[in-house]
């Protein structure tokens, strides 16, 4: 049964001098010192007695020592659970009693920035228990068969109710993945991939990292972020690469921050993916203009359910946009079916064929960790699952999404839920009451999360300023990321139904219109 | 640089980033933690409050607080 897996320690064997991946201004990693890592942490965490299927929370950013970490915990038997190293400790902890997590890996030598998430700073807090990739030395040989319906790894998503869900995904649907983004998107041995995505989520993991491991593709991995494009455009060039992704805002951030774009000869580029955001006519037109390219960006579409990629343009073919400036994310994978569902949530108003998109596929998750009614309202009768996400199809067969019912916002590329960021906020003892938002004005930031929060107000400046701040330090040191806007305003402002639901909408509409925070 | 211009720039850049002490030779980057997202909706701010629009050609020349004031006072 062909599993990644197996590829690589196959690939560690039989090709050990071949180079994996090169993390920017380090020396390549070979696939020989891929296997030694991901041995030596599967046979440690054996060694200490890890029982198959358990779940082993990973907190190491993008280094070499997240794959040893990620992969030894899958040849143990176990399944790994990437969390976002920008995390706080709390929200660290939360996933670790979610999934009820016996282990917490970290790395020495790619420790996190925040120095809550350290190693040391943990050993309190049992029953899980951290550990250092670099100590886990083993020369144990033998390990656990893995069946394809076995769970792989567990990605935590934003959840639309109440608290994060973990989707579990296997080793089978991860192949199966794997094999039909290679298809669709029409990746070849020729192909080099450059990236500076997170590995430890979603496209910068599955297609970014798994996709070059599984061809034997040459890699280059950046730091996550974008605060250094240039060394994203200059990589690019440097290595020839024919292939990279990222959200719509980065290539907006490449327009708008590049100060010498002729400088850059990205000709080596044949496609840019672009998605998990909307994907504007005018950063393609733009992105291609600055840098004298034709037909390489790829809208795409895909989430965590469906392991990750559901469709994308066909590469090579020019944009399409639809009247209202939506781009067709393209035709659904080979083995994938799409389906149209009616959503309450929109009026008869609304743009014609628009509902609810749900998805069929080989590669979907087996269910949410620990979480029957969650999985239950995933999944339809006849076996699709409910995305969440609002969309149409063309009678070309191309695939548009409009919006989104489920209450997540998507900040450059991070997805937070509603909810989340109200339980933490409303924790506060100054605020009455939070709602979260995402708008998006049009501007390069593209949707950005709001934070309304209903305090007393004071009328003196620094007063108010210091709540403020306090607010984006408590969401900032929880979630690793800053709000887009945070508004104070008086008790009772923030709309509600008159059964005590925040009018999200409403919201959403005078916080655009208002007046500047 | 007109001193009013850095006073409202440090607040704003103070509520964006969530930072209490903001200088005029200080990098968004570097010094004061900002990410690429939060120097654009610093830079979105700016231009509501002070009723501005920039030039997207000088963005990239904007590393610090004091760059983003000169902006200001340049476009305003």
């Amino acid at each position: 049964m062909e599993n990644l897996l197996s590829v690589l320690l196959e690939r560690a064997q039989k090709s050990p001098e071949d180079e994996a991946f090169t993390f920017h201004n380090e020396a390549p990693c070979s696939y020989g010192a891929l296997g030694l890592g991901i041995r030596n942490t599967a046979g440690y965490l054996s060694e200490r007695g890890m029982t198959r299927a358990a779940r082993v929370l990973v907190v190491i950013p993008n280094s070499r020592e997240f794959f040893f970490a990620f992969y030894g915990i899958q040849l143990a038997g176990g399944i790994a659970v990437p969390v976002f190293p920008g995390s706080g400790k709390e929200r660290v902890l939360k996933l670790a009693h979610l999934c009820g997590a016996d282990y917490i890996l970290f790395s020495k030598n790619a420790s996190a920035k925040n120095t809550n998430l350290r190693c040391e700073n943990f050993v309190s807090d049992r029953p899980c228990l951290p550990l250092y990739v670099e100590e886990m030395i083993s020369s144990r040989h033998s390990f656990p068969e893995r069946a394809s319906e076995d769970t792989a790894f567990i990605q935590f998503t934003s959840g639309s109710v109440a608290e994060p869900k973990g989707v579990c995904l296997t080793h089978g649907a991860l192949m199966v993945n794997i094999k039909q983004m290679i298809r669709g998107m029409a990746i070849t041995e020729h192909d080099r991939f450059v990236s500076w995505l997170p590995v430890y989520h979603d496209m910068g993991l599955i297609l970014m990292t798994m996709v070059p491991f599984y061809l034997g593709l040459p890699l280059t991995l950046l730091p996550t972020g974008l605060n250094y494009i240039r060394s994203w455009l200059e990589t690019v060039q440097q290595k020839r690469a024919t292939f990279t992704a990222a959200p719509d805002f980065a290539y907006r951030f490449c327009n708008a921050y590049t100060r010498e774009p002729g400088r850059h000869d990205l000709s080596s580029l044949r496609a840019a993916l672009n998605a998990a955001e909307p994907v504007r006519r005018s950063t393609v037109e733009k992105f291609e203009k600055n840098f004298g390219l034709k037909n390489i960006m790829l809208p795409a579409y895909g989430l965590a359910e469906a392991t990750v990629g559901v469709s994308c343009a066909r590469p090579g073919a020019p944009l399409k946009t639809d009247a209202h400036g939506f781009s067709a994310v393209g035709k659904p994978f080979a083995g994938i079916t799409v389906r149209i569902r009616k959503s309450l949530s929109l009026s008869d108003g609304h743009m014609a064929g628009v509902g609810e998109i749900c998805i069929k596929s080989p590669a979907l998750t087996v269910g949410y960790l620990d979480n029957p009614e969650a999985t239950a309202a995933l999944f339809t009768d006849d076996g699709y699952i409910a995305t969440g996400d609002l969309g149409y199809v063309d009678e070309s067969g191309d695939l548009f999404i409009v919006g989104r019912e489920k209450n997540v916002i998507i900040q450059a590329g991070f997805n937070i839920a509603a909810c989340e960021v109200e339980e933490l906020i409303d924790q506060l003892p100054f605020v009455r009451r939070s709602a979260a938002v995402g708008i998006d004005r049009g501007g390069n930031e593209g949707e950005q999360l709001f934070i309304a929060a209903e305090v007393r107000l004071s009328g003196a400046d620094d007063a108010d300023e210091e709540l403020t701040i306090q607010i984006v330090q408590v969401f900032h040191r929880q979630f690793g990321f800053r709000p887009g806007r945070v508004c104070l305003v008086k008790p009772g402002v923030i709309p509600m139904t008159y059964n005590g639901k925040i009018r999200y909408r409403e919201l959403a509409a005078m916080l655009s219109n208002g007046p500047s925070a | 640089m007109s001193k009013s211009t850095l006073e409202k720039v440090s607040t704003l850049v103070r509520i964006q980033l969530g930072v209490r002490n903001v200088n005029g030779a200080d990098r968004f980057m570097e010094d004061l933690g900002a990410e690429s997202v939060d120097l654009v909706n610093i830079i979105a701010a700016a231009e509501t409050a002070f009723d501005v629009t920039f030039d997207e050609d000088h963005l990239p020349g904007v590393r610090t607080v004091n760059d983003l004031c000169r902006l200001i006072d340049q476009a305003g």
